[in-house]
């Protein structure tokens, strides 16, 4: 559907969702170090909330996923694991970022998913 | 259509906007709860909304509660959009009062089908107001006794804007409704409505306009228990004041038509017998004039008393005289009669008002010779007026009993009298009549409602409070002229009426 979206009189609009994935997921990423610093696990539960939902909607499963890890995990885990995890989704994000440069040559089902318009 | 998108997260932003417009919806972005707020309470804001659970400041649920406790003069409908999944949040989402729920991702398709369900419901919520809107009944809706709802037609009843009436007491506009309503037995429920349905049926009340002006109306009650159980009384209002003052006008008119033919019918029948009684009352003064003449040349019988002749000689004239004047009194009130309960021609005539007005108070001395004496000043050339003589005649006695009222509230039983007095004049391209009284007064305060049907100040039996608006119904609308007073409270009343001569000075 949103290829179709895409397709249909709405040329720019997946560069712009990348885009708008991009600089938002960015500026949630620096609010987790900064609450990760002050040890603010509600902080932390918030912004990777926030990335979960619009990873979600891009089709990045795996970056949701991991989202969804420390979302769950963040009040068990010591601050050391959890800078951890945080660390690997940062780490996703940027292979995430880089394969969406490249769309629409990345294949539908390639490794991190493709953005999910029809839902899941 | 225009749809609230409330959302802080950037990727649904670009992508719900892009796709809504594509649907042909105006999207409108809010970023955060108090934005998505101030948009869906003004007047011309979006009418469905798609609001995220979480925001920063005021959630969507928050706003979802502030909406439905803000009693909007439009519905809104909320799809609420949330990554919550589980069944206690779709709860807690509907139970702040959303009307649906969309789970992120978001599925293009299914935000597509039910933003159509929330089209369909807000236009079936149009058609039934749009009905309500239209109709010249007025329609509301109240809880605790407060309008939550108010079609155009209550607010020109109560002269009231249909957004200024929300919130108001029905009993401001309706005062005592609530008892009546208990005095009133409630039907059964509707056979067609649920079982906590009570309907009365249509019962009369009075109102206030916003002027203070006094309604009468005719409203229909029905009481029901909404799905939050909560009772909901919706009334159906009728202003009936105009319907009201015409039937009484007309019962009045009957009243009198019917006092009429009878006077009419009495005068024709005393007629005749004053005729012969005058005549030979007038026989009987010539003949003693004559007898006495034929007496005088007499020479008296010696030894008899002349003076009981003499006293009969003075007497009997004097006895006659005053015989004659009272036939000629009981004569000029039976012709006044006559004339003031003729039916008169149904189109204006020219009127001598000053032989009218004559007339009248004649009749009507009954009512003022005990309090009042009654003094006129009539402009001998006075044109005549076009008039419809029998309604005129009304409008002057009317004033003329109200004015022997006003002095009889003064002079109670001390024997002491007041004035009417009457005067009429030409003034300008008018006939004007000013009739005075020395009676109470009438206080400013309610000089503005004198004229209203209904008002009246008088006890019961005493005034319909229909004269004074029957005169100015005759005046003004029928007369084309102008009725008005001056007055102040304790030093009398003028009321001053002015019938134009126009029509007549063009037809003569």
């Amino acid at each position: 559907m949103l290829l179709d979206l895409a397709m249909d009189g709405s040329p720019g609009l997946i560069a712009e969702l990348i885009e708008a994935f991009r600089t938002d997921t960015q500026l949630r990423l620096k609010q987790v170090s900064r609450a990760l610093e002050d040890g603010d696990q509600t902080s932390i539960r918030a912004a990777v909330h926030s990335i979960k939902g619009s990873a979600q909607q891009m089709g990045a499963n795996a970056m949701s996923s991991m989202c969804l890890d420390i979302e769950r995990t963040v009040g068990d885990l010591s601050a050391v694991q959890v800078s951890r995890r945080v660390k690997d989704l940062e780490t996703e994000f940027e292979e995430v970022c880089h394969s969406m440069a490249t769309f629409p040559v990345v294949p539908p089902d390639g490794p991190h998913g493709t953005i999910c318009g029809s839902g899941g | 259509m225009k749809i609230l998108l409330a959302e802080d997260d950037r990727v649904f932003q670009v992508l719900l906007q892009r796709v809504l417009v594509k649907w042909g919806y105006e999207p409108v972005i809010a970023g955060h709860g108090e934005e998505a707020w101030q948009q869906l309470s003004s007047e011309a804001g979006p009418r469905i909304a798609i609001l995220d659970w979480v925001m920063p400041g005021t959630d969507g649920l928050e706003v979802c509660r502030r909406v439905r406790s803000a009693n909007l003069p439009h519905y809104v409908y909320i799809i609420l959009l949330t990554g919550r999944k589980d069944a206690n949040d779709l709860v807690a989402g509907l139970a702040a009062g959303a009307d649906d729920y969309l789970a992120k991702p978001v599925n293009l398709d299914e935000l597509s089908h039910r933003l159509r369900a929330g089209c369909r419901v807000l236009e079936s919520e149009g058609r039934h107001r749009m009905f309500a809107e239209i109709a010249s009944d007025g329609i509301a809706m109240m809880e605790q006794g407060r309008i939550q709802f108010a079609n155009r037609a209550v607010g020109m009843i109560f002269g009231y804007g249909a957004h200024e009436l929300i919130g108001l007491a029905f009993s401001e506009l309706a005062p005592g409704f609530e008892r009546r309503l208990e005095k009133v037995n409630a039907r059964p429920a509707l056979s067609n409505l649920s079982d906590n349905v009570r309907s009365w049926p249509p019962i009369e009340i009075n109102g206030k306009h916003r002027s203070g002006r006094e309604l009468f109306l005719e409203v229909s009650f029905c009481e029901s228990m909404d799905s939050s159980h909560r009772t909901v009384l919706a009334a159906m209002i009728r202003d009936a004041t105009e319907r009201r003052v015409l039937e009484g006008q007309r019962v009045q008119a009957q009243k009198l038509e019917s006092i009429g033919q009878l006077a009419a019918g009495i005068a024709h029948e005393i007629n005749t017998p004053i005729q012969y009684i005058g005549d030979n009352g007038k026989f009987l003064e010539d003949a003693f004039r004559e007898l006495m003449g034929l007496l005088g040349s007499l020479r008296p019988t010696p030894g008899s008393d002349d003076t009981d002749i003499e006293y009969l000689k003075a007497e009997i004239p004097k006895a006659i005289g005053q015989l004659l004047q009272g036939v000629d009194h009981v004569a000029r009130i039976v012709r006044a009669m006559k004339e003031f309960s003729h039916p008169g021609p149904v189109d204006k005539q020219p009127l001598d008002i000053n032989h009218a007005i004559e007339c009248t108070s004649l009749i009507s001395k009954n009512e003022w010779k005990y309090v009042a004496d009654l003094t006129t000043d009539f402009a001998p050339d006075l044109l005549p007026v076009p008039c419809l003589a029998g309604e005129f005649n009304q409008v002057i006695l009317n004033l003329i009993v109200n004015a022997a009222h006003a002095i009889g509230d003064v002079v109670g039983q001390s024997g002491d009298k007041g004035i009417i007095h009457i005067s009429t004049r030409r003034h300008g391209t008018s006939a004007e009549i000013r009739v005075s009284d020395t009676g109470t007064g009438i206080p400013e305060a309610i000089q503005s409602r004198i004229f209203d049907p209904f008002f009246t100040t008088k006890g019961v039996g005493k005034g319909t409070g229909q004269g004074l608006a029957i005169a100015h119904s005759v005046v003004v609308q029928k007369h084309g002229g102008t009725i008005g007073l001056e007055s102040s409270s304790g030093s009398g009343t003028t009321f001053v009426i002015q019938i134009p001569l126009g029509c007549v000075m063009e037809e003569v």
